[in-house]
């Protein structure tokens, strides 16, 4: 693994090729790149609080298994977000259909005004709630918008759709998160 | 482009603090519920799980991802091992059955050893006691198949001296 000519950090393109060819050091840098925003994801589309961080484990797993079907169509923090939603629809499978998201799991506020991130984190909480229930690609569409502030041709490329589908099924995700969020 | 699609667009940017919004834009959000509501939700999706991804240790995915990956590599390097090894028995028992059966020149004794000698075998030092034992069987079927052969099948065909030529084989 090398930086780039210009001293600056390495593209994940570059990471990726250098892990093909051997470089342990490139996954670990993709990892620590992308951990936190497939955590977030996660987390946004209903898995457990306590389920995150194995479920981060097994996108990356399977990530790097099947890395070469990584063609650089889409961003790799999107390909990764993909193979984070099959997951948890894996894992919402084979769960049977329970409802992923439990009490427990809810944010608790740890800040200096209590009442402000109270407010906030419940506003967060009903807007986790309304996206558990989305069809699958509208809450993806939404959240690679919103969390990851994508594109609509990146988040086609990464969905597999149309950049004009990825703009309906954001505008869909958003009218029927108003109604469920009110 | 309405402002309020203007708006809309925009969003991911400012709750990501990438741009702001202009006056014109702020003007407009407080005065369109329809935007007001849509940059609530999209600013609450862009910090929810903040402190979930702050939890998460980076250290220990990434050794339980990287030892999982090894793991794999080792067992698919076995596989391919076994694969292969299993081919070139195949290949080192018609070597030593085939010639004894088309010509009597060769006693099929002698080609057993230097084919079975010449099988490739997995990295032994990595096998547990079964996989040992797998291989031990591979090698001394492939020895007794010939050795067999030899005892019931074409012994009655050979003369005195061939006789005594494949005696001295199997006696070293």
């Amino acid at each position: 693994m090398s930086p780039s000519p210009g001293g600056e950090a390495p593209s994940d393109a570059a990471l990726v090729a250098a892990y093909r060819a051997g470089d342990e050091r490139a996954a670990t840098e993709l990892v620590r790149r992308h951990l936190g925003a497939v955590g977030r994801f996660l987390y946004a589309s209903g898995a457990g609080r306590s389920d995150v961080e194995d479920l981060v484990q097994e996108t990356f797993f399977r990530a790097f298994r099947k890395v070469d079907s990584w063609r650089g169509d889409a961003a790799f923090r999107s390909w990764l977000f993909t193979i984070a939603g099959n997951l948890l629809r894996d894992d919402y499978r084979k769960r049977k259909g329970r409802q992923i998201l439990s009490i427990e799991d809810r944010d608790l506020p740890d800040h200096a005004d209590p009442e402000a991130d109270l407010v906030a984190s419940e506003a967060a909480e009903r807007v986790r709630e309304g996206l558990s229930r989305l069809p699958r690609l509208q809450r993806e569409v939404f959240l690679l918008r919103s969390q990851e502030g994508r594109e609509y041709d990146d988040i086609a490329a990464a969905l597999g759709t149309t950049p004009g589908a990825a703009r309906v099924h954001y505008h869909h995700a958003v009218k029927r998160l108003k109604e469920l969020v009110k | 482009m309405t402002l309020c699609e203007q708006l809309s667009d925009r969003m991911p940017a400012v709750a990501h603090g990438q741009a702001v919004w202009s006056a014109e834009e702020q003007a407009h959000l407080a005065g369109c519920a329809d935007c007001r509501a849509e940059w609530d939700l999209v600013s609450a999706a862009s910090r929810l799980g903040l402190d979930v991804a702050d939890g998460i240790d980076a250290h220990h995915v990434t050794e339980r991802v990287l030892g999982r990956l090894r793991a794999e590599r080792r067992r698919r390097g076995w596989q391919i091992g076994w694969a292969a090894g299993g081919l070139a028995a195949a290949a080192a028992v018609a070597i030593a059955v085939w010639p004894g059966r088309l010509s009597r020149q060769v006693p099929p004794s002698v080609a057993v050893p230097v084919a079975a000698a010449a099988l490739p075998l997995p990295e032994l030092d990595s096998l547990g006691t079964p996989e040992l034992q797998a291989v031990l069987d591979s090698l001394d079927g492939s020895l007794g198949t010939t050795v067999q052969g030899v005892d019931t099948g074409d012994l009655d065909d050979l003369d005195a001296h061939e006789l005594q030529h494949v005696l001295d084989g199997m006696e070293g």
